[in-house]
């Protein structure tokens, strides 16, 4: 029987789940260090079945510290009309009624 | 011993608001929730019974969470034991901080008369000392260790996050290996 490839974190096995988290601990380091990192060269080497998950993830700490990064650029900037993830503008009104 | 299929049943009545299950939970846990309790308070901030005190808010928070539907999932005794643990040690690390602000300890009346009657044993509570450090040891990881520790003195994600100089969504991250891990090793 083939295993279906997890799509969260939250469902990941604990060995899987614990090679995600470096790689996301390994990303979130290299955003603090200034580097800019990209997510591609923290996909490398992940277990297929978790590919997915981690993507997920990666993608996660990226607009985290995406928006950080702007907020520092930008003080002037509010975020409004961005989502909570920042990962898509939304219409105010949208928002405002969320 | 209870058979894993008892404990499931009265997990059960429990959640169906029978006070006879809330007997068997405190007969089960009280004396290790005493002990741990006892463990997560500093030096300065013992005093006579005041483990006891926080046992006893810890299981009338459980028993309220119960009324009030919080806890859907109690699918198994390492469940209930984890959660008593958070709570208990959550409300001791509030308990030290009231005495830093000078609030003092209250104590719950929920159910006092029938919870007061019996006592804990320093056997049960070097026992629940124990098995907190077990429960830490097994995290291996620094990262995890510290998540826990503050997780468990009542800190919010977002307050861990910052204290560790991370995201939100890290702190989540490691309370789920957290959970993961002690899922398969905790046994009440």
């Amino acid at each position: 029987m083939s295993q279906k490839a997890a799509a969260n974190f939250e469902t990941l096995g604990f060995s899987r789940a614990v090679e995600v988290d470096r790689a996301c601990d390994a990303f979130e380091l290299a955003w603090k260090a200034g580097m800019d990192p990209r997510i591609e060269d923290f996909l490398t080497g992940i277990d297929a079945m978790a590919s997915e998950a981690a993507l997920r993830e990666l993608i996660a700490l990226d607009v985290y510290y995406r928006r950080l990064d702007y907020g520092r650029r930008f003080p002037e900037f509010t975020g409004d009309g961005l989502t909570d993830d920042g990962a898509a503008p939304r219409h105010p009104v949208a928002t405002a009624t969320r | 011993m209870d058979s894993a299929g008892s404990v499931t049943g009265w997990l059960h009545r429990l959640q169906d608001g029978d006070p006879a299950a809330m007997d068997r939970v405190w007969e089960r846990y009280f004396l290790r929730l005493a002990g741990l309790a006892r463990h997560r308070l500093p030096a300065a901030h013992r005093r006579l019974g005041r483990e006891e005190d926080i046992a006893l808010e810890a299981m009338a928070s459980f028993w309220r969470g119960i009324e009030q539907g919080q806890f859907p999932d109690l699918a198994g005794r390492t469940n209930l034991w984890r959660l008593l643990v958070v709570i208990t040690v959550r409300k001791a690390g509030r308990l030290v901080r009231d005495d830093a602000r000078g609030a003092g300890a209250r104590t719950q009346a929920w159910d006092l008369e029938r919870l007061l009657d019996r006592e804990p044993s320093p056997e049960f509570a070097a026992q629940a000392a124990e098995e907190w450090q077990h429960l830490l040891n097994l995290l291996g990881g620094d990262a995890l260790v510290a998540v826990a520790k503050l997780r468990m003195e009542g800190h919010g994600t977002r307050e861990i996050a910052a204290r560790l100089e991370c995201s939100p969504r890290t702190v989540e991250r490691k309370l789920l290996l957290i959970q993961a891990r002690w899922a398969a090793e905790v046994e009440p």
